[in-house]
């Protein structure tokens, strides 16, 4: 039989020898993962983005207002406009007006939208450079959009029940009630 | 005194003599009841030792709700099964050491400190294995049924009807004579 030193001499020692081979397990555990982390997140990168390539965001291949409808922030090819950012103004009939500032893949989206709207309903005889001569200086603007680009300019489109406006070309689109309600779920939703 | 516990809490503060403490208050008793299973005394102490450096190697696992000896006990008793076990499985290697009947008698001395005791744990063994635990605990460790139970992994009253069913059968073997040790 051990003498009492003996013995606890003995339960430290044990003690230290397990300690250090629990840590060995659990480092051996640790390092075993990694080359399994580092293969999933290498299938993540290439192999994901193949299998869910990204939706086209141009508004010749599906209808205006589904566009609208079904837009967000991933379905957007960002390089495809250069918005860096949009804030936007909303003025409301109580006149407490209220702003929300949108990043810039979602800016896109929103600008490649309305870029698409001038597209299909400009108003007759308004080519970029002319003035509107329509009556929006009249109209309520419910919504004031700011778009910054990369190269720091900025472009304003006032949006009314009937009309957008762009401040820095002058050009004028007419929108139906269905294209400002798409507008408005587009900004809900991104 | 609890048993230990404050003097784990001290070691886990960084006292190591409190470790002395508890080696000298339970070291004995562990084996001593250890040896009760496995009826071997080398192994009784190397289980005892490896249970003792289980409270160094997980030093959050006790979490001072129940007494440490209890703790300890329990422990011991799952060491000592697994133990049993395993040697059903393994042909043991015997070695050149012999047991000293000197070392054996000494914990024996050192458990069972007076005539009465001695007499009932000679007679205990003819008992089995749950009536002699459950006798052993209670009467000689001064555990209360709750602990003895969860050392035994029982419920408190199999841990009385083990003892009540063990006393008939002392009262029996001791004779008249025995009656009034229990």
């Amino acid at each position: 039989m051990r003498t009492h030193e003996e013995r606890r001499e003995e339960i430290f020692r044990r003690s230290s020898e397990r300690i250090t081979r629990r840590k060995r397990r659990r480092n051996a555990v640790v390092f075993s993962l990694i080359p399994f982390i580092i293969c999933i997140m290498a299938f993540a990168v290439t192999v994901l983005p193949a299998m869910y390539p990204a939706k086209s965001c141009d508004p010749g291949e599906q209808d205006m207002n589904t566009t609208a409808a079904s837009s967000s922030a991933s379905s957007c090819s960002p390089e495809l406009s250069p918005a860096t950012s949009l804030e936007v103004l909303i003025t409301p009939e109580d006149d407490t007006n209220g702003c929300i500032v949108y990043g810039g893949k979602e800016a896109e989206c929103i600008f490649r939208w309305i870029e698409s709207v001038f597209d299909e309903n400009r108003l007759p005889g308004n080519e970029p450079g002319d003035a509107c001569n329509g009556e929006n200086g009249n109209e309520q603007e419910i919504y004031v959009l700011t778009f910054s680009f990369y190269d720091g300019s900025k472009t304003v489109y006032n949006v009314s029940d009937e009309r957008i406006y762009n401040e820095s070309s002058g050009e004028c689109a007419c929108i139906t009630t269905e294209i400002l309600e798409a507008l408005e779920k587009l900004l809900r939703t991104v | 005194m609890d048993n230990g516990a404050s003097s784990y809490r001290r070691f886990l503060d960084g006292d190591e003599s409190a470790f002395d403490e508890i080696m000298n208050e339970l070291f004995d008793n562990l084996v001593f009841f250890i040896n009760g299973y496995v009826n071997d005394f080398y192994a009784a102490e190397d289980i005892a030792i490896n249970t003792f450096s289980d409270l160094i190697v997980h030093r959050g696992r006790y979490n001072f709700k129940v007494k440490l000896k209890t703790y300890l006990f329990m422990i011991g008793r799952c060491r000592a099964l697994n133990y049993i076990k395993h040697r059903r499985t393994h042909a043991e290697t015997e070695l050149s050491e012999e047991l000293s009947v000197e070392d054996e008698s000494s914990i024996f001395e050192a458990v069972l400190k007076d005539e009465r005791r001695r007499r009932i744990y000679s007679a205990l063994e003819v008992l089995p294995s749950d009536m002699r635990t459950a006798v052993y605990l209670v009467y000689f460790e001064d555990m209360t049924y709750d602990d003895a139970a969860k050392v035994m992994k029982k419920n408190k009253k199999q841990v009385d009807n083990l003892l009540y069913r063990a006393k008939k059968e002392l009262t029996v073997i001791l004779g008249k004579d025995g009656e009034h040790l229990i």
